[in-house]
């Protein structure tokens, strides 16, 4: 009998597809995973928030408040005003605001967990009248009544579980680590929805404390010509924020549905505080 | 900042994986096809019996190969894992790697002035183990018995 081993016929046990188009169906695959999983963070983080006690907000944020500066001339009067601002908003029972000063030439404010509010001088020798600034203090302390830096947390948690869970089942060190960073960096800014209610709340405030809404879309305008000035790299207030065209129109509409005025005696920066912040230094 | 150098070295990790990966593949394929037709007169057979008569000698012959992913293959099987389905990067991993084993186990039985070898079986061992975190590269070995005719 005669025997042969013939050449057996290729592509049998190898797939033909092309590996950059498997690796581009994974991807779209792996986007898919991460939309349905970053919708679902978001809806739940905004609609559970309210239910965490502002306490344990508070006791979670002590632990690294302590780092900031301690109260001086400039932070008492951020004080005085923000709690001005705060009984016109009508924060809940239990909920309060602790402003903090800064003295860096940032050109910033944010608010964050526990009601801490950190003001930095880079923004407050920019204020051209106590009603620029109460705008922005206002829209702050809208930022903690509306509990929003407890959702971001919230939702910046679930996503970086979620991308935890899914890169240790890829079994990948680097490619995992990746994707976790990309998804906590979108996780970390307040959404434009959340910038556009804390916006009405400020100005509500603003309506009520002064009777107008004067210099309410200064600070817009101001914060604007800051950002044309620095191209390269713009005050994170600015790059997390609405665009301020939107938002200065936002504003007029606000106004005249309302019915508040948008004209009205100014009141200036009390002279010690104002003399503090233009030289820098304690 | 930290963020953007994994990204950069995950994109370079990610191109330099994929083209020397690519690159490797088809030279390895050229050589495999070459030297599949140059001994195809060594014949390879399972059954444990030989399927014929006049045996003069017989020797244990036997072919490894070592062979590991590339960074690209890893990540791709990586994120197949979480699909289920064909883990086509490494399908051609595989092929190459039995079909390496087979070629180095037929010129070892050439070499002895064999023309068959019987009773060939395949033998894997993962070099990493079972540790999920390590790298991914496996050893194939085929081994059988050649057989010289009077």
């Amino acid at each position: 009998m005669e025997y042969r081993n013939p050449q057996v016929p290729e592509g049998i046990n190898v797939s033909a597809t092309h590996p950059l188009l498997d690796f581009l169906r994974l991807l779209g695959g792996l986007a898919v995973i991460a939309a349905v999983v970053i919708a679902a963070a978001v809806f739940l983080a905004d609609r559970l928030a309210k239910y965490i006690p502002f306490q344990a907000e508070q006791e979670f944020a002590s632990q690294f408040s302590g780092k900031l500066p301690a109260p001086g001339v400039v932070s008492t009067y951020l004080q005085q005003l923000a709690t001005r601002l705060a009984s016109a908003q009508g924060l809940p029972p239990g909920m309060g605001v602790t402003v903090h000063f800064v003295d860096e030439p940032t050109v910033n404010a944010f608010a964050t967990l526990g009601g801490n509010i950190v003001v930095f001088r880079g923004l407050l020798a920019r204020m051209p009248s106590e009603n620029a600034l109460a705008m922005v203090l206002g829209h702050e302390i809208a930022h903690v009544k509306l509990r929003h830096p407890v959702s971001t947390m919230g939702r910046g948690l679930a996503i970086g579980v979620a991308v935890a869970t899914i890169s240790s089942g890829a079994g990948n060190d680097i490619a995992g680590r990746t994707i976790g960073h990309a998804g906590l960096l979108t996780a970390m800014t307040f959404s434009r929805a959340q910038e556009r209610a804390a916006d009405e709340e400020a100005l509500r405030a603003l309506a009520q404390v002064y009777g107008h809404v004067a210099h309410a879309d200064e600070v817009f305008r101001l914060l604007a010509e800051e950002a044309a000035k620095l191209p390269v790299d713009p005050p994170a207030f600015l790059r997390t924020h609405p665009l301020d065209r939107e938002r200065i129109d936002a504003i007029a509409q606000a106004a005249q549905a309302n019915h508040w005025p948008t004209t009205g005696s100014l009141l200036a920066l009390p002279d010690d505080v104002r003399k503090l912040i233009s030289t820098p230094g304690p | 900042m930290a963020d953007f150098l994994d990204l950069i070295v995950f994109v370079i990790l990610m191109v330099v994986g994929y083209t020397a990966g690519r690159m490797a593949e088809r030279r390895h394929y050229r050589s495999i096809l070459a030297r599949e037709q140059e001994l195809g007169g060594v014949m390879v057979f399972s059954n444990r019996f030989p399927p014929l008569s006049g045996v003069r000698g017989q020797a244990l012959v036997a072919g490894s190969v070592v062979i590991s992913e590339d960074y690209f293959k890893r990540v791709v099987s990586g994120i197949q894992s979480i699909f289920g389905g064909r883990l086509r990067s490494y399908e051609s991993l595989l092929d190459r790697a039995r079909r390496e084993a087979v070629l180095r186990m037929k010129e070892e039985a050439r070499g002895k002035g064999s023309r068959m070898i019987v009773n060939v079986k395949f033998q894997t061992f993962s070099i990493p183990g079972r540790n999920p975190r390590s790298y991914g590269a496996v050893e194939v070995m085929a081994y059988g018995t050649a057989l010289t005719q009077a």
